[in-house]
């Protein structure tokens, strides 16, 4: 018995030290020989199916939990660039708003630069709500250096002007108000009249025109200069309808004016003395042409 | 010849080899045990006259295909790890299954600073005594693997 059990144990020992050398020798051909290689390879290849049936759980968990991480991440993702979308979308629009202030600003620096004189902007704050007074309240007043009779104008042609001053803003009757009438001539005929408001915003009459003038639908009004109001040139209105009876002294000319003054924002306050360094030339070109 | 419990040997110890291979993220890879180890070392201690050093250094090599180390790496620490074993089974027998435990830590961790000792020397010791935690889980596995292959041991009525 006990010499059965030793060469039991011996056989054990001398196949631990034998396979021992073998590792020894194989981690020496393996770190030394390229031949180990084909071995590795044909193991690998009998590992491959174990690998493959073993870790299978584990992939199909990872893959499930990673679709569920992707779709929760994507669907984050979404939210916030949902919520940046209506954010940017909210500030495009106050930059579209932004924009056509803008043009709009140019659109009347132009027109100063093209008057030759000084102007200063103003923004309208209240209009009247009475149908047959036309008049507005802009942002300029006496502080500002506005007057009464101070013409104003936009980029289109004449609003008006102002009637009566504020400190801090003005009053100004839109050339539509009934009690407004300034002079005018067409450009092309060089015909005169008085160009009077009749409480209706797109329309104008255009007085004191003799029957036989030679005046038609389609011409456009401009300031005359007579008055000392207005400096001459600017766009008044344009007609669009004559009605002439050959009993009545004067013919019915009806105008639409330049400037949709129910639709403005900003406005100009044309300086008539003017202090600026563009007065001195636009008295002399005016000077020239005359 | 005990066919079927060859078969069942076999087919844990493939498992074992597969359960070695399997892809983890990081913190499961630094503490996924040596599965190997685990199911040699229960078959050499239920049947030595069986399952010995030959079996050992199969998986070994197998072990050494899966993980990619040098080839007979694994090979001889399973080899002298199963030496000890069968050399000391009866007495082993007798232990709890804590004792038991002990021993395997220190097998484990005898044969990691072995691997540690061909594989590591170029590289920094501080980052690779990091290779060392998978011993401590190692052992704490011991029970378990130990309760399941007793039960598969005693159904198919091996050894």
């Amino acid at each position: 018995m006990g010499f059965h059990t030793a060469t039991r144990q011996s056989r054990t020992g001398i196949a631990t030290l034998l396979l021992a050398v073998l590792s020894l020798l194989l981690m020496g051909a393996d770190s030394h020989f390229a031949w180990t290689r084909h071995i590795r390879s044909a193991l690998m290849s009998a590992l491959y199916p174990v690998q493959q049936v073993v870790g299978a759980p584990v992939r199909l968990t990872r893959s499930f939990s990673q679709e569920v991480s992707d779709h929760l991440r994507v669907y984050r993702r979404n939210e916030n660039l949902e919520r940046r979308v209506s954010r940017l979308r909210v500030a495009n629009q106050e930059m579209e708003a932004l924009k056509r202030e803008n043009a709009r600003l140019r659109q009347l620096l132009n027109e100063a630069h093209r008057l030759r004189r000084n102007v200063s902007a103003a923004q309208i704050v209240a209009e009247s709500p009475d149908p047959f007074h036309h008049t507005l309240t802009i942002s300029r007043g006496k502080r500002h250096g506005a007057f009464p009779g101070q013409p104003v104008i936009s980029p289109e042609g004449v609003v008006g002007q102002v009637t009566a001053v504020a400190p801090l803003s003005a009053q100004v009757i839109l050339l539509t108000d009934p009690n407004s009438g300034i002079p005018v001539l067409t450009r092309e005929s060089r015909v005169r009249g008085i160009l009077a408001g009749t409480g209706n915003k797109n329309r104008l009459e255009l007085r004191y025109v003799p029957t036989s003038a030679n005046i038609q639908v389609g011409d456009e009004l401009v300031t005359s200069g007579l008055g000392a109001v207005f400096p001459k040139g600017l766009k008044a209105a344009r007609v669009i309808k004559v009605v002439r009876d050959p009993h009545a002294p004067f013919a019915e000319i009806t105008a639409r004016p330049a400037v949709p003054v129910s639709r403005l924002e900003d406005v100009l306050l044309l300086d008539l003395g003017g202090k600026g360094p563009g007065d001195q030339i636009g008295r002399q070109a005016k000077g020239d042409g005359s | 010849m005990n066919w079927t419990g060859h078969v069942v040997v076999g087919l844990s110890l493939v498992a074992a080899l597969g359960l070695g291979s399997i892809p983890l993220a990081d913190p499961a890879g630094y503490l996924w045990p040596d599965w190997v180890l685990l199911t040699l070392a229960y078959w050499c201690l239920a049947a030595p006259q069986r399952y010995g050093v030959g079996i050992a250094f199969a998986a070994g090599v197998f072990q050494d295909v899966s993980t990619g180390t040098l080839l007979g790496l694994h090979a001889l620490t399973y080899v002298l790890a199963m030496y000890v074993l069968i050399e000391n089974h009866l007495r082993l027998r007798l232990l709890h299954l804590w004792g038991q435990t002990l021993v395997i830590l220190v097998l484990a961790l005898a044969s990691g600073l072995l691997q540690l000792w061909v594989e590591g020397p170029a590289a920094d010791l501080g980052a690779n005594l990091w290779s060392m935690v998978p011993a401590l889980t190692t052992a704490l596995f011991w029970s378990p693997v130990f309760l399941l292959l007793r039960s598969l041991r005693q159904r198919f009525a091996i050894a």
